[in-house]
C-alpha cells in the first residue's frame, strides 16, 4: 500500500527537469584527485553532505561511527552500480535528501540511531549514484575515478560534522547549528522551484 | 627591575588592543578583492543572489528589525526567528517562481518593516509562537518579491545559495545590533533603531522612498 502511494511521487522526482551533474573535470589533475574534488564541485551534493554533517555533530555523546559507517557502505555500493552505466540521478532527488536531513535539524528533532542509519545509508546511496564518471572512462582509469569520488564523499560527510562537533555546548552553537540548517532548507526549496519554472 | 615591568592585566589590555587596532587597520586598508573569477557551476549566480537581498533598503530594514526584535524577545527568540524567517521566505520565493499571485506584495514589506520596527520600538514582547507568525508571514512577502524578480539566466542552486546567505547575514547583523540590550544604554539605541526602521517603512509605505 505504502509502495503504491509512494509510486506518484517517485514518478514525479524522475520526470522533474533538472540538471544532472556529472564529473567536474579539473585539467592537470589524476583521476583519483578529480574524484576527490568532485563532491565540493557539485553544489547539490555539498548541501547533502553539509545537512548530515550538522545532524550527525549535534549526536550525544558525539559518535559518528554508526553513520559514516552507514554511509561509506552505502556510498560504495552506489558508486559500484554507476560502473554498470546507472546514474546520475535528477538534482531533485539530492537536494530533497537535504532538505530531509536539515528539516530534522532545526526542528531540532531527536531519532533513534536506526533513523539516522537508514537515512545516511539513503543518502550514500543517492551520492554514489549521483557521481558516476565521465561517459568514456573505463578500465582502472574508471577505478581511480570512483575511488577517488569515494573518498572524497567520506572525507567531505566527516569534515563538517567533526569540525561542528568541537563548537562548545552553549546555546548560541546550537541554535547557530539550526540557522544554518534552516538556510540548507530555504536553498533547497528555492532550487525546486527554480527547477520546476526552467522546466 | 621590578619597576619597569607592567602587571600582567596590563600587558592583556595592550595586546587586546593592539590587536584590535590591528584588526581596525587591516578592515579598513582592504581594497576591492580581486581574485577569483565566478566559473562553474559553484560561482555563476552566487553574487547576483548574495546581492539581490541587499539592493532593496526596504528588504534590509526588515531583515535587521527581525534579527533586534529576536535579541529583544531574548535567547530563545533570538535565534528561533532567524530559523523561521529563511525557510518560510523560500517557500514565499517558489509561491513566487511558481507564478502564484499574492496581492499587494510590495505593501506588504513595506508594512512589515514598519510593524517589526514599532514592536522593535515599543519592546514588545508576546508570545514566541505570535512572533513566529508575525515574522512568517512578512516572510512570505519577502520571498514572494524576490521570487518573481529571479533572473532566468541564473544558476539556481549558486543564487539561491547567495541570496539566503545574504538574508541569514542581515539578520545576523540585527542580532548583533540588538544584543545591545544587554546594557540600558544600549536597549534605547535598540529601541531608538526601532523607531527609525519604522519611519523607513512608513516613508516606503507612502512612497517617499
Amino acid at each position: 500500500m505504502i509502495r503504491r502511494r509512494a509510486l506518484p511521487a517517485v514518478c514525479l522526482l524522475l520526470a522533474l527537469p533538472l540538471q544532472a551533474q556529472a564529473h567536474t573535470t579539473v585539467e592537470g589533475l589524476n583521476e583519483f584527485t578529480n574524484g576527490l574534488i568532485h563532491p565540493l564541485f557539485t553544489p547539490a551534493h555539498v548541501l547533502v553532505l553539509l545537512a548530515f554533517g550538522l545532524w550527525t555533530s549535534r549526536l550525544r555523546p558525539f559518535n559518528p561511527r554508526l553513520s559514516l559507517a552507514g554511509f561509506a557502505g552505502a556510498s560504495f555500493v552506489g558508486l559500484a552500480i554507476t560502473m554498470s552505466g546507472k546514474g546520475p540521478l535528477p538534482m531533485a532527488v539530492p537536494v530533497i535528501v537535504a532538505v530531509v536531513a536539515a528539516a530534522i535539524v532545526a526542528a531540532d528533532l531527536t531519532l533513534p540511531d536506526r533513523a539516522l542509519l537508514a537515512l545516511t545509508e539513503i543518502a550514500g546511496l543517492i551520492l554514489g549514484l549521483d557521481s558516476p564518471a565521465d561517459p568514456g572512462v573505463a578500465g582502472f582509469t574508471l577505478i581511480k575515478t570512483l575511488l577517488g569520488t569515494w573518498v572524497g564523499l567520506i572525507i567531505c560527510f566527516m569534515m563538517p560534522a567533526y569540525y561542528l562537533s568541537l563548537l562548545p555546548e552553549r546555546k548560541w552553537a546550537a541554535y547557530g547549528v539550526r540557522i544554518l540548517a534552516s538556510w540548507i532548507i530555504a536553498i533547497a526549496v528555492m532550487v525546486l522551484a527554480l527547477s520546476f519554472r526552467k522546466g | 627591575m621590578t619597576a619597569t615591568r607592567s602587571h600582567p592585566a596590563l600587558r592583556s589590555g595592550r595586546a587586546k588592543i593592539t590587536r584590535a587596532c590591528t584588526l581596525i587597520a587591516f578592515l579598513l586598508g582592504c581594497g576591492a578583492a580581486s581574485a577569483h573569477t565566478e566559473a562553474g557551476a559553484a560561482g555563476s549566480g552566487f553574487t547576483s543572489g548574495f546581492l539581490h537581498p541587499l539592493m532593496g533598503p526596504d528588504h534590509i530594514v526588515a531583515m535587521v528589525a527581525v534579527g533586534m526584535w529576536g535579541a529583544f524577545l531574548g535567547s530563545r527568540a533570538t535565534w528561533t526567528l532567524p530559523v523561521i524567517f529563511p525557510v518560510v521566505m523560500a517557500i514565499g520565493g517558489a509561491l513566487g517562481v511558481a507564478g502564484v499571485h499574492i496581492p499587494a506584495v510590495e505593501t506588504g514589506i513595506a508594512l512589515s518593516a514598519v510593524v517589526l520596527g514599532i514592536v522593535v520600538a515599543f519592546a514588545a514582547r508576546p508570545p514566541l509562537w505570535v512572533a513566529g507568525v508575525i515574522v512568517g508571514i512578512f516572510a512570505i512577502f519577502h520571498g514572494h518579491a524576490h521570487g518573481t524578480e529571479l533572473p532566468e539566466s541564473a544558476n539556481a542552486l549558486s543564487f539561491a545559495a547567495g541570496f539566503v546567505i545574504a538574508t541569514g547575514l542581515l539578520h545576523l547583523c540585527g542580532i548583533a545590533f540588538g544584543l545591545l540590550v544587554k546594557w540600558p544604554w544600549g536597549k534605547w539605541a535598540v529601541r531608538g533603531g526601532g523607531a527609525v526602521i519604522a519611519g523607513v517603512g512608513v516613508c516606503f509605505l507612502t512612497g517617499w522612498l
